[in-house]
């Protein structure tokens, strides 16, 4: 403690009187100086801009630090690739002749054991001698699907609750932070597996037959499990926002708790939610696996990764397309998610040089 | 900002009574007790009259942002009256609030903070106009408010991280103009600027004030911004308000002893190897303030009065001195206001730092 203090310490960054123009002379003309405002020049000594240098909004700073991003365009070329393959799928079929669920007797044998790669069948046959190829073609679509659109319903629940649960605090927050804290504590593949069996016993499915057994129940149940984690990172950030001046501000000029959480504090959240729903996209993608793998997934008249790499299970040893195939096309898939997803970050990082 | 002072004869554009705030110190997780409260600001009464520009200063922590953002009803107040152009506005909410709001406006310290990063410069000064639903083409408007406040009316569509210090600043205060407010509250508003920029800000508020007939708070902790802006100056101590006079009045012929040591702090541009009032000790926690006089245990005059550095008159210890006029329109909260010949100099230099904290320990225990 030292011996006094002065009520403005020398060294005060913000600027001590001891630096003011006007203080040695009561007068006024000290600090008129300035250039008044409306002028030919009006922003004075403070220059905004140079000639000739053009101003970047952030979406274009975003944009040039992706673009050197080689990883992450490479990811992004990909999965584009995987959409053409997705919606190509028919043609795929067309061209070779081969319906995803067409029978070929001459891809198995006596054994009944599939045949591999040949010229007609690039990625060979599965044990009932169907083409692997075009069901792997098919089951693109089942991976994208499910993954886009249940992280989707997993943001739209997780942010809107995130907000509410950050902004508003209190009672709210307790309620909506400790359902969060609960999902995740649940052992999330047992109780999918107790959903997906409840609701897709029967064809009526569950909850009064709002809920179908199929693709429908798959994302309701990744949703239901990925929500706590978009809404307690949206939570989070919320919390630090919403101290923010600008917040104050807004409500200074008459802002209600709707305009403020939607129109000041979102927009501020608009990276960290790309790059977690980026990252949530590929284990998403994965949990669908995992759910067709124990048979529990989509119908297993619709083709999808998992359901093949179950299939390929029991015969890996004599047919190494069956397994290599369906998970190759999954690790890639995953991997670019991933990398899409840290590509992003980086990019969208507003600490990041400039 | 005229000379001259308007204060009191007609009815003032606000009027402050009795203002409470305590921020509640709380401990525990899920049952929250309350085991203190920081006395942000403690019965603070003042008047502002139309036109005017009332300064108000204080060392960080002394209230003066609470007393801002209670003046915008940011935050609610937990006692006392806030009455606005004859009108209470204390408790008022929803659309009688809207109403308000739209007459009294706050621009903020940091330019930094203020300004939301996501938004263009045309959304942030075109918000006041969007939610109070104010009839006209939105983008000539924002145009002629940047174009009053000293920016370039092209960079409409930009970001606030393009711009620097002085111009975030402008944004703010073309934000606070938007709605043709009648009172503009000035936290702070230049002193997260550099120097030079600083004059360009307080020029420019200056110019704005009379274009538009404006009143201000001009909340600092520059004096010296204080003194050039201000009609009249009221200074705080520790959430209270301690002296409020005319501007040269207050700087020429400060009362309270702790003005007095304010004012003395003041580096002068002269040279001259001036003695200052150095004041013993730290300011005392708002979370538990001293009895009676909240400056007593720092403060030189109490011991010219006693006569001991040890020993502070009963009364300054016990009782709080209500503000009192000392002068016509100079008014201070003393019980015993500096008179021409108090040695405040030699008088702090005789206290030792052990005798401020007992005083302290002993009017907080």
């Amino acid at each position: 403690m030292t011996g006094h203090i002065r009520p403005f310490p020398p060294d005060d960054p913000r600027g001590g009187p001891h630096a003011h123009p006007c203080t040695h002379e009561p007068g006024r003309t000290a600090l008129t100086t300035a250039p008044v405002t409306g002028g030919e020049e009006p922003i004075g000594i403070e220059p905004a801009t140079v000639p000739g240098v053009q101003a970047r909004t952030p979406w274009q700073l975003f944009l040039m630090r992706f673009r050197r991003d080689r990883l992450a365009m490479a990811s992004l070329v990909f999965i584009g690739l995987l959409v053409v393959l997705a919606f190509a799928a028919p043609l795929i079929a067309g061209i070779s002749g081969h319906d995803p669920n067409q029978l070929f007797r001459q891809m198995t044998d006596d054994f009944g054991l599939p045949k591999g790669p040949n010229g007609s069948f690039w990625f060979g046959a599965d044990a009932s001698g169907r083409d692997v190829l075009v069901r792997i073609a098919y089951g693109t679509r089942v991976s994208l699907i499910v993954g886009v659109v249940a992280t989707s319903v997993a943001v739209v629940i997780g942010v809107t609750l995130g907000l509410i649960a950050g902004y508003r605090g209190g009672i709210l927050d307790t309620l909506i932070s400790r359902t969060a804290d609960i999902v995740l504590s649940l052992p999330l593949l047992l109780f999918a597996i107790g959903i997906v069996t409840a609701c897709g016993s029967s064809r009526e499915g569950c909850f009064g037959g709002a809920v179908k057994p199929g693709l429908m129940l798959v994302i309701i149940v990744i949703a239901l499990f990925s929500w706590p984690y978009v809404a307690k990172i949206v939570r989070g950030a919320v919390l630090s926002l919403r101290e923010r001046e600008f917040v104050e501000a807004s409500r200074s000029v008459g802002a209600g708790d709707l305009t403020i959480m939607f129109r000041e504090i979102l927009p501020n959240l608009i990276s960290v939610i790309i790059v977690y729903a980026s990252l949530l996209v590929p284990q998403n993608i994965l949990f669908e696996a995992y759910l067709s793998f124990l048979g529990l997934g989509v119908p297993d008249s619709t083709p999808s990764w998992g359901r093949m790499i179950s299939d390929a299970s029991g015969i890996f040893d004599v047919a190494w397309w069956l397994m290599l195939f369906p998970g190759i096309f999954l690790l890639l898939t995953v991997l670019a998610f991933n990398l899409l997803g840290d590509g992003l970050r980086d990019a969208l990082d507003p600490k990041a040089d400039r | 900002m005229s000379t001259d002072t308007r204060g009191g004869a007609a009815e003032p554009l606000v009027a402050v009574q009795d203002l409470v705030k305590r921020f509640p110190i709380t401990r525990g997780i899920i049952l929250q007790r309350q085991i203190g409260a920081v006395h942000a600001v403690e019965d603070l009464t003042l008047h502002i009259a139309r036109g005017e520009t009332l300064g108000l200063v204080g060392e960080s922590g002394c209230g003066k942002s609470t007393t801002a953002r209670l003046m915008a009803r940011l935050v609610e107040p937990t006692a006392g009256s806030i009455r606005f152009d004859g009108e209470d506005i204390t408790h008022l909410s929803g659309r009688a609030m809207q109403h308000v709001r739209r007459k009294v406006q706050i621009v903020f310290q940091d330019p930094y903070a203020s300004l939301n990063p996501r938004q263009s410069v045309g959304q942030i000064i075109g918000a006041p106009l969007r939610i109070h639903g104010i009839e006209g083409d939105r983008r000539r408007q924002v145009q002629d408010l940047m174009e009053q406040t000293g920016l370039n009316p092209e960079h409409y569509n930009r970001y606030p991280h393009e711009f620097s210090g002085g111009q975030r600043q402008r944004i703010g205060i073309a934000r606070a103009l938007a709605l043709r407010p009648s009172l503009i509250v000035c936290d702070e508003p230049v002193s997260a600027l550099d120097v030079s920029i600083q004059a360009q800000i307080v020029s420019l508020l200056t110019d704005l004030q009379k274009e538009h007939d404006l009143t201000y708070l001009f909340i600092s902790h520059d004096l010296g911004v204080v003194r050039h802006v201000s009609d009249r100056v009221a200074v705080m101590y520790l959430g209270r308000l301690v002296e409020l006079a005319d501007r040269d009045a207050l700087y020429e012929r400060p009362r309270h002893p702790y003005t007095a040591a304010l004012i003395s702090a003041v580096p002068q541009g002269t040279g001259a190897n001036r003695r200052r009032i150095v004041l013993q000790g730290d300011v005392p926690s708002p979370a538990n303030p001293p009895s009676g006089c909240p400056f007593h245990p720092r403060c030189p005059k109490a011991r010219i009065i006693s006569g001991d550095p040890a020993v502070v008159p009963e009364n300054c210890a016990t009782e709080m001195p209500s503000l009192t006029a000392v002068a016509p329109g100079h008014t201070a909260a003393c019980w015993y206001p500096l008179v021409p010949g108090d040695d405040l100099i030699a008088a702090a230099e005789g206290m030792a730092p052990e005798v401020v904290e007992q005083a302290e320990e002993a009017a907080t225990a």
